[in-house]
């Protein structure tokens, strides 16, 4: 069965807008880069249905690329929110302690200070459950090298917040 | 965080985050299955790592994203829409240049073309021409 571009979008589009949001640290700039890479999936829609299952790593790949690409030339714009935008995936809304929210917001200074590359790798990982196999699809590098490089990044996220991450009960 | 015994083959971390081999994972499990302080630790390295991957909260896509990118498509070199845009662009501005030719041609043609005069000119020596003069004056001239 065919799937319309409504029917893709509402798959994926919420993942990847959230990825880039994650990446870029900016919903705005991830609102462009967002419509970017579904813009070029409708330019390759027909040959991209015939994908079905790659499809998820290739709309990661293009936003990767476009992505990074955009961190590079650093012409991110910071615009002041609007105030009908709030985080949509908020972990369990109220009940999320103000430690919860400490730690998430740590965790995310030290990801922004990630280099782009790891910051990608572990993001597609880690938050969005790529293998490893679609990690290197989505980031144009071998299986071994998507591996060692999730793995430096994750030793390097848990040393620079050792303290935050060991001192909470499991 | 608990100490794991000298014996695990590997670490914790790397079994959780699926960078073992099959038959090092295997391994791996049945050490901790008899291990209590590397069954331990594990669980402590699985408690840290879910920690640090859990997503934190962004913005959500602006809610006329998808219209958005519908137009961006549209107006977009190569696809049908904006093909179709283009060609009535071209169009338009083919029959604007077209009718601004040809009036500027129309001006031209108007400008080289002499005037027809309401009045029919006289020769200047012709007896019509000069205004008769009574006769005394007549003569002297």
């Amino acid at each position: 069965m065919e799937r319309s571009f409504d029917d893709v979008y509402a798959l994926y589009g919420g993942e990847v807008h959230g990825y880039l949001a994650r990446l870029l640290g900016d919903a705005w700039a991830a609102d462009e880069v967002c419509q970017e890479t579904f813009v070029r999936y409708l330019a390759r829609e027909r040959e991209l249905i015939a994908l079905n299952g790659s499809l998820r790593p290739w709309l990661y790949r293009v936003a990767t690329n476009l992505g990074i690409d955009r961190l590079r030339r650093r012409k991110l714009r910071k615009r002041p929110p609007p105030h009908d935008r709030r985080p949509a995936d908020q972990v369990t809304g109220d009940a999320r302690s103000t430690d919860d929210a400490d730690m998430g917001d740590r965790i995310r200074t030290e990801v922004d200070a990630l280099p782009p590359p790891l910051r990608a790798t572990f993001l597609l990982r880690a938050h969005h459950g790529l293998t490893y196999a679609d990690v290197a699809r989505a980031l144009g590098i071998s299986e071994r090298a998507a591996k060692d490089r999730f793995k430096r990044t994750r030793e390097l996220l848990a040393h620079r917040l050792r303290h935050l991450l060991e001192e909470r009960p499991s | 965080m608990t100490t794991p015994c000298p014996d695990r083959p590997h670490s914790a971390e790397d079994r959780i985050d699926g960078l073992l081999s099959a038959a090092d994972a295997a391994r791996y499990d049945r050490h901790i299955e008899g291990c209590a302080q590397c069954a331990d630790a594990h669980a402590a390295s699985a408690a840290m790592l879910e920690r640090l991957y859990a997503p934190f909260a962004v913005e959500p896509a602006a809610p006329d994203l998808v219209a958005r990118t519908r137009e961006a498509f549209a107006r977009r070199p190569g696809s049908p829409v904006g093909q179709i845009l283009r060609y009535a662009a071209s169009f338009a501005a083919g029959v604007l240049v077209t009718l601004a030719l040809t009036a500027i041609a129309q001006e031209e043609t108007a400008a080289h073309t002499p005037a027809e005069s309401p009045v029919t000119a006289e020769p200047v020596d012709s007896p019509a021409a000069t205004p008769s003069l009574p006769a005394p004056l007549a003569r002297i001239r």
